[in-house]
């Protein structure tokens, strides 16, 4: 009658024969899925062990369900039996995350449910491989791509190619990662950044833009971003644009700040538009500490 | 030496409580390289060492040592061992039970190799002139560099610049009790060398310093955690102690060897001072609190929070307002000023230390509800309040460039915000192929800024299908209006024309900074991504289109000389296209590709500001009573006013365009070879269009052109082959030519010396061009 009524609304077979599946443990896992031998070696392996108090025995089973019936289907995938077992892989995002945040809910993951990768459906699978051997030479936690950017960059290629731009971070040379400033298991900030603001972000690096200064630049104060593109740039220090046009998008005021420098009005070489542009005197843009430093030029 | 390493390894292990190891493995990758490059225009290019060494000789790339038995795990690994960008780093111990993590790490910031200075650094972050420099100034007293300075300068020695930065790390993560997690960690980073730093000494006199760096940051954590399945309570502590041991910087004046105050020509000829000075990045500290926490609630449900609180203070000595042993009241001309002080005596600093407090508050609550399978929705609040108790100073002028007194009353500010943002999320499956997404949020804002309050809007919605297993498609949508609330006139600066008492606005009030100016916001992106049996191919297209317009009020308060619109920048346009592909071509061949095109626009209105009476120049019409002067001469006692005229008024557009582009081919003829071709190309182009330029910028003998443009190119092609000897032994050879071509009048024409006479640079070119050859041979071998 049960599978009557589920037959009826179109639910999944599987739930029924799922719970009705017994335990049959890694060893019979292992005898059709021997490309996971090595999962003995993989850190899940052992924290299940020495966390959890779950022998190897019963590792797949944890995250899989139990196996008796798709063990007995013996492969063949007609038989009702054998989609019993749950792979994440084939689950939507919620699902397959479901399973992973039996154990790791809190952490980084605290925020997790209701980030922008979980409502996009996006899941731990995405971008992990649980069977990984070891912990992938330390590089990154069981991902399926070389580094955490190489996973980032399966969605958010614009982002690959923006950062081999001539300004840029050290990620092309390996010496960051995208992880540095966000953290893709859930944020409360927007942009899943990892700290509270873009300012507290940058701070993690350039402890001494941190201040609190005596004259504070309000931009510098609130967001880096509205000069800097992190991400990377055809300008120098990953400016958004060049010095003098980026100043003037703010400071169109009193003489010089709003004069149109161009190529005539001033020689190309003149100290306000060559190398720094307006920084080679207002140097100070950070916030200065100097009592003459009003103008941020101390 | 296997053996003895293994047994040396183990018995370290062993000593540490950990037992006797089952499986030890090694790899090793090590290579031998030769690498040409040719750089123009004579100096050596930094830009590919930018952050790592590329030597010639012998490369330890990378050491590999992984233990394993049961439950216990260690390994270790350094990288570019003996370069200045190596890496150690190991990690062990027994999962769930305790495990540790240490790690160092090198990283040089390299800016150039043809930096050249006549100022050194004599210690105490003073950068004195040296040799012939000081000499030749000694001798003339120079108002402007004389031809004897010029020939020394031409033999300024170099100066390196760069730095290097190295950072230790320890971490433990213990598991004391069952679903109890403690974590304790520390960072020590230290960032020694130097830096372009400007200098200047006057308007039109920049001067740039090889200056020293020597940064330490020490660092410190705990994180502790209570995760049951059905809730979880965290508690994290963090510590960051900034120290810079070079509080402030000295530097002798090229100009001058003794103090004057003559004139306030001293603004612009940069020579009153015979030293200046600068308060460098103050040691700070920074400490973090915070509690978070989640509990499972019925119907698939999540209750999830953070609260957090965040003291940054900082207490270094002030500095006082100038060296200038001349900048006195007891200096007629400085008297004249409005000085009546000694700028120079420590005593008359508006206090002994800047005593700079921030305190940030912020919290979250979020709801999150998966009520039904094809429904789930999220409804979070956050806020973040940054409370800034700097203690206020009260200053009755400031020394420009060291050289000339300024009287204005000015009391230091308080930036401080707060951000109280309130979203809900919907996201719902139509189909088994087709889900969409919708959310809403506002966010208030207040600002100790010209536009205190604000508030946004932001509507989202999205679409995904995936009406085969192979395809998704991915479309959404944002769009946001911000509004400025309480944009006040009465409190917009202004300065009075002396002459007539009138009160004149100091920059246009249509000027909305665009950080808080009202603001429509779109953006549209669309995602494909195909992964038809092997291979894969995504696309994806961005658009985003930010526009500023003028907000609340008449920004002209009844003046018709005011404008009358939304000055600075007016719209900020983003569009980007990609794609990214792999595919297998024939059997053992597969190519893989990608390429972006993204494309900005920045669209900046602005005004030359001018003279009050300068308008009444004969040709236009004028403010009563204002001295007339000559084009872009301001009479001293006439005001600056952002005119209302087109002859002022000035439009620009920032184009940035970008082709990033690389394609691979591999190709595995046999088992035991493997061969990589691939190029790589990042063009980048800048173009600054003059869209409209006034009269007075613009004339038929002087005529406004746009700047030349500037060009970054990469390009990269490299062919690389591995060949397996035996299971643990590969060798490997591989060939790449780089060549990178850029201009930018912006850096191109830096000299040590600029053409006025007046400035002194470090000659540096940034981007400097270059051509690579890099040849080498390696092997991998795992034992």
């Amino acid at each position: 009658m049960l599978a009557a009524i589920i037959a009826m609304f179109g639910l999944s077979r599987t739930a029924v024969f799922a719970a009705d599946a017994e335990a049959v443990g890694a060893a019979t896992c292992l005898g059709c899925h021997d490309k996971h031998e090595s999962f003995k070696k993989n850190i899940h392996a052992k924290a299940l062990v020495n966390a959890k108090g779950i022998e190897f025995e019963k590792s797949c089973e944890t995250c899989h369900g139990n196996g008796s019936l798709h063990a007995a289907a013996g492969g063949n995938k007609e038989d009702a039996g054998f989609a019993t077992i749950k792979n994440p892989g084939n689950l939507k995002g919620a699902a397959a995350s479901a399973t992973c945040l039996q154990c790791h809910e809190g952490g980084k993951r605290m925020h997790w449910q209701g980030s922008t990768h979980d409502m996009k459906n996006v899941s731990c699978v995405d971008c992990h491989g649980m069977h990984a051997d070891k912990i992938n030479g330390g590089k990154a936690p069981l991902l399926k791509k070389a580094s955490a950017a190489d996973s980032c960059y399966q969605c958010h290629a614009e982002k690959k190619a923006q950062i081999r731009k001539s300004g840029h971070m050290p990620l092309v040379e390996g010496k960051m990662g995208c992880t540095g400033c966000h953290n893709p298991h859930g944020s409360p900030v927007d942009k899943l950044l990892a700290k509270n603001t873009i300012p507290e972000t940058c701070y993690q690096c350039h402890q001494d833009k941190r201040g609190p200064f005596m004259w504070d630049h309000a931009p510098a104060r609130e967001n880096c971003a509205t000069c800097h593109d992190p991400h990377g740039s055809h300008n120098e220090k990953m400016l958004v644009t060049r010095s003098p046009q980026l100043c003037q998008g703010c400071h169109v005021g009193g003489r010089h700040p709003a004069t149109a420098y161009g190529n005539s009005v001033s020689d190309l070489a003149s100290n306000r538009l060559a190398y720094k542009g307006c920084v080679n005197c207002h140097f100070a843009v950070h916030g200065s500490n100097n009592p003459s430093g009003k103008w941020l030029n101390r | 030496m296997k053996k003895y390493l293994s047994l040396f390894l183990a018995s370290t292990m062993s000593l540490a409580g950990f037992p006797a190891w089952a499986e030890v493995s090694h790899e090793i990758d090590m290579k031998v390289q030769n690498r040409s490059q040719k750089t123009f225009l004579g100096a050596k290019s930094a830009t590919p060492e930018e952050y790592g060494e590329i030597p010639n000789g012998f490369i330890l790339e990378r050491y590999l040592v992984e233990f394993d038995k049961e439950n216990y795990l260690f390994d270790f690994e350094a990288t570019n061992v003996g370069l200045n960008n190596q890496s150690l780093r190991t990690e062990g111990g027994k999962p769930g039970s305790m495990m540790w993590k240490a790690g160092y790490d090198m990283m040089p910031h390299l800016f150039s190799y043809e930096a050249r200075s006549p100022f050194t650094h004599v210690g105490e972050g003073t950068m004195g002139l040296q040799g012939a420099w000081r000499n030749t100034a000694l001798t003339s007293h120079n108002n402007s560099f004389n031809a004897g300075v010029s020939t020394a300068l031409a033999n300024a020695p170099y100066v390196p610049l760069g730095f290097d930065v190295e950072t230790a790390n320890l971490d433990l993560k213990f598991h004391p009790a069952k679903d109890f997690t403690m974590e304790l960690g520390s960072m020590r980073q230290t960032k020694r060398g130097t830096k372009a730093q400007p200098a200047a000494f006057g308007f039109s006199n920049a001067i740039e310093l090889a200056a020293p760096i020597d940064w330490v940051t020490n660092e410190a954590y705990l994180d502790m955690q209570l995760a049951k399945k059905e809730y979880q309570l965290a508690f994290n502590y963090r510590l960051s102690d900034f120290n810079n041991k070079i509080a402030n910087l000295f530097w002798d004046n090229p100009k001058r060897l003794t103090d004057q105050y003559i004139n306030s020509s001293h603004y612009s000829a940069g020579d009153g001072t015979s030293k200046g000075q600068l308060s460098n990045a103050p040691d700070n500290q920074a400490h973090a609190l915070k509690l978070e926490g989640g509990v499972a609630l019925p119907m698939n449900s999540r209750f999830s929070f953070e609260g957090g609180y965040q003291r940054w203070t900082a207490n270094n000595d002030m500095m006082t307002y100038t060296g200038n042993s001349q900048m006195w009241q007891g200096n007629a001309t400085a008297a004249a000023a409005g000085l009546t002080f000694a700028a120079f005596d420590p005593a008359n600093r508006p206090s002994a230390t800047v005593d700079g407090r921030i305190d940030v508050y912020t919290y979250l609550f979020r709801l999150t509800s998966r009520p039904l399978s094809w429904l789930k929705g999220t409804l979070s609040h956050d806020a973040y309040i940054m409370e800034n108790k700097s203690s206020q100073y009260n200053l009755p002028g400031w020394a420009v460039f060291d050289n000339v007194w300024h009287s204005e009353n000015a009391t230091t500010p308080r930036e401080q915000f707060r951000e109280d943002k309130t979203s809900l999320k919907v996201d719902y499956e139509v189909t088994s192929w087709l889900s969409g997404d919708v959310g809403v949020s506002h966010k208030y804002e207040k600002k100790t800024r010209e536009i205190p309050k604000g508030k946004t809007d932001e509507a989202t919605l999205g679409f995904q299908f995936r009406p085969v297993k192979n395809l998704f498609v991915n479309l959404s949508g944002l769009f946001s209006a911000r509004r400025g609330n309480g944009m006040d006139l009465q409190h917009y600066p202004t300065t009075v024309s002396a002459a007539t008492g009138r009160r004149y606005f100091t920059e246009s009030p249509g000027l909305r900074r665009i950080d808080v100016a009202d603001r429509n916001r779109t953006v549209a992106r669309a995602q494909v991504q195909w992964t038809p049996g092997e291979a894969s191919v995504g696309l994806s297209a961005r658009l985003s289109e930010d526009k500023y317009r003028l907000g609340k009020g008449d920004p002209t308060g009844g003046d018709v000389f005011v404008y009358s619109e939304h000055m600075g920048m007016t719209s900020d346009i983003n569009r980007s296209m990609g794609v990214d592909f792999a595919v297998p071509v024939i059997g053992s061949i597969e190519v893989d590709g990608y390429y972006t095109f993204d494309m900005n626009s920045r669209y900046l209105k602005s005004s030359q500001t001018a003279c009050a009476g300068q308008v009444a120049n004969g040709t236009g019409y004028g403010l009563p009573g204002e001295p007339v002067s000559g084009t872009n001469t301001c009479a001293a006692t006439s005001a600056t006013i952002m005119l209302n005229d087109p002859r002022s008024r000035w439009e620009t557009r920032v184009n940035d365009r970008s082709h990033i582009a690389g394609f691979s081919v591999t190709a595995r003829p046999i088992a035991k070879l493997k061969t990589v071709v691939g190029y790589d190309i990042s063009s980048t182009i800048q173009n600054l269009d003059t869209m409209y330029a006034g009269s007075f910028a613009s004339t038929a003998a002087d005529p406004y052109n746009s700047f030349p443009a500037s060009r970054r190119m990469l390009q990269t092609a490299r062919a690389r082959g591995e060949y397996k000897l035996t299971e643990n032994l590969t060798v490997a050879a591989n060939y790449q030519f780089e060549k990178f071509d850029a201009t930018d009048f912006a850096y191109g024409n830096v000299p040590l010396r600029d053409a006025s006479n007046a400035s002194i640079f470090l000659g540096v070119n940034p981007i400097r061009n270059y051509v690579a050859h890099t040849i080498g041979t390696g092997v991998n071998y795992k034992f």
